[in-house]
């Protein structure tokens, strides 16, 4: 097995074959961090790249975020032996008073290809829940999605809230969603946006530094 | 030019020709405005002096057909014959089990969403499980017909108002795809179980084209326009799907529906398609099958400018909204709103195809920047367009 046909399977969305590559790689003896920097990560950057030029649309990026997920799961067992590096962890919602998570979960899985430890804390997120996510794991990443203009508004709650709990200076907060651009993200004081799923790995890269924040 | 009555100046414009001015549409063909505050319905009844409005009919926190002083004094040229359906299933404080089909919808806030997470077919795997699910619709129900027939019948002998039939969300069968399996899983069942995609998508757009023959058959006489599909096709960058992916997996039941209402309006009836996001290369395919009138044309969307939407599709099909509710009519001032309706109207508006209105403006904002948009789009919305 090789991992070419991985790449093509991850990129084709075809998880059963993903998950059988991996499965058969790991049987090969090649160590489960090869295969997801040397394959299922890859996949995600082409797609990334092809969305981008035009060649792949969203639909193409779901499926292959489900394809990578799915491989994961043949993987992770593998992972307790040999972990693989970690960029840094990360805590991300979508903000108070929305409930899409069509972006949020796609940043969250994009995250986990680029070697965050990602803890999602799901949708409708109040202020308080992103501090206590804070308080709890310790993340170098914060980062907020909102659909709405009007739901967008409240990002700034989150940021003044992680203020007041004196734990602001601790993370790199990084907003985004259809509504944002880069100017309103400074205007909250948010360290980092990102246009799609895709640049928020590279903003992610950029904030942290390419070794991680080592906090 | 002479005025023209609502039903001339919208035909006028569908078929690429200057009317007097612009068509209005409030929230006939669309949701456009909030029920619940902080501002919405009853802040901007209050604003135009409309006192003890008429209620409105409600779907998911946002207004269609209000109160006809609200839209006469709006310059509005429509006025919708809606299909009714049965009253949703109250679950707990914040939930709604919408029948038929018996999703959810959750409230949060002033708003109401579709609740992706809590998909009543999500775990399905076989046909069997789609065929005894308890929620299909009884296409024979009265109730989706109760006099629409009669309505339509007046309305199209006694005003001069555009006509049109509003089958609501019983014209969107990937939206109802996506609360039943959820958005995602739309995706994922194209890819690696397309027999149970095919089937579901079939069993789904089965129950609203029969729906649509029963409403149809008595009210197509008497309509000037169909707002003939609502599924959104974009996200914000782009397309959800590449055009030879719309056309295998969505472009035949879209085909089947549109041909079913097809059957019972004269030729000359205008087919109207709400499609939320970035779709420009998507505009092509609605152009191929038929539909006259595209909206909302979501102004940030990748690819979708004014300017570059008419220059590509403007001699082929209309466009509706094209207004900025992201930024100008989410957060704007007044003077903003004038001037940002100006410059859509100058792009879209010259040659006729385009109708003015907006979609779905947030509950947060003030009556005063909503009126200021209609009242420009009649000042400046004259032809000539100068």
């Amino acid at each position: 097995m090789s991992y070419e046909q991985l790449m093509t399977a991850v990129i084709e969305g075809d998880s059963g074959q993903a998950q059988l590559t991996c499965q058969q790689m790991l049987d090969e003896g090649i160590a489960a961090k090869d295969i997801l920097h040397g394959g299922l990560v890859p996949a995600m950057e082409q797609v990334g790249q092809g969305m981008e030029t035009g060649e792949y649309f969203l639909g193409e990026v779901i499926m292959a975020a489900d394809t990578f997920h799915r491989a994961m799961e043949v993987l992770k067992p593998s992972f307790d032996n040999e972990a693989p590096e970690k960029l840094g962890t990360a805590v991300i919602g979508t903000i108070a008073g929305d409930i899409h998570d069509v972006g949020k979960n796609l940043v969250a899985t994009m995250w986990e290809t680029a070697g965050f430890e990602v803890h999602d804390l799901g949708i409708d997120v109040a202020a308080e829940r992103f501090v206590e996510a804070v308080r709890e794991h310790s993340p170098q990443l914060v980062g907020v999605s909102a659909e709405i203009t009007t739901t967008m508004l409240g990002m700034s709650d989150v940021i003044q809230a992680l203020e007041e709990a004196g734990v602001r200076d601790h993370v790199k907060v990084m907003v985004g969603g259809p509504p944002l651009s880069l100017e309103y993200a400074k205007s909250i004081g948010a360290d980092g946006y990102g246009v799609d799923c895709f640049d928020a790995i590279v903003q992610a890269r950029a904030l942290l530094g390419e070794s991680g924040a080592q906090s | 030019m002479t005025e023209m009555t609502s039903r001339e100046r919208v035909l006028t414009a569908i078929e690429h020709r200057e009317p007097d001015r612009i068509p209005i549409d409030f929230a006939q063909l669309q949701y456009l405005i909030s029920a619940r505050g902080p501002y919405g319905y009853d802040a901007l009844a209050e604003y135009l002096g409309v006192g003890d409005p008429e209620p409105p009919i409600e779907m998911f926190g946002m207004v269609l057909n209000p109160d006809p002083r609200i839209k006469e004094r709006l310059g509005n040229d429509f006025v919708g014959v809606q299909m009714g359906s049965p009253p949703p299933e109250p679950e707990g404080e914040n939930y709604l089990r919408m029948v038929p089909f018996g999703y959810y919808y959750k409230s949060v806030g002033p708003y109401w969403y579709p609740d992706y997470t809590r998909a009543p077919l999500k775990d399905a795997k076989t046909l069997e499980e789609i065929e005894d699910y308890g929620y299909w619709p009884d296409p024979d129900d009265p109730v989706y017909v109760q006099g629409a027939a009669e309505r339509a019948k007046d309305l199209h002998e006694n005003t001069t108002l555009a006509v049109v039939g509003e089958p609501l969300l019983l014209a969107a069968t990937c939206h109802v795809y996506h609360f039943l399996r959820g958005f995602e899983q739309w995706f994922i069942d194209m890819k690696l179980n397309p027999d149970f995609y095919h089937a579901l998508m079939t069993r789904i757009n089965d129950s609203i084209i029969e729906i649509a023959h029963n409403f149809y058959k008595d009210v197509g006489p008497h309509l000037d326009m169909v707002c003939a599909n609502i599924d959104d096709m974009g996200a914000q960058t782009g397309p959800y799907m590449s055009n030879a992916m719309y056309e295998e997996y969505v472009k035949p039941y879209h085909l089947k529906y549109l041909d079913a209402v097809r059957e019972h309006v004269d030729p000359g009836v205008k087919m109207f398609y709400h499609c939320d996001g970035g779709i420009f290369p998507l505009i092509e395919e609605y152009i191929d099958m038929g539909y006259d009138v595209v909206s909302p044309v979501t102004y940030h969307a990748k690819d979708m400018s004014p300017a570059e939407l008419k220059k590509r599709y403007g001699q082929h099909i209309t466009f509706h909204s094209g207004i900025d509710v992201q930024e100008v009519m989410a957060v704007g001032s007044v003077d903003d709103v004038k001037r940002h309706v100006t410059e859509v109207i100058r792009e879209l508006a010259p040659g006729g195809g385009y109708i003015f209105s907006i979609e779905d403006i947030k509950p947060e904002v003030p009556p005063a920047q909503i009126v200021a948009a209609f009242d420009t789009a009649r000042e400046v919305g004259c032809y000539p367009i100068v």
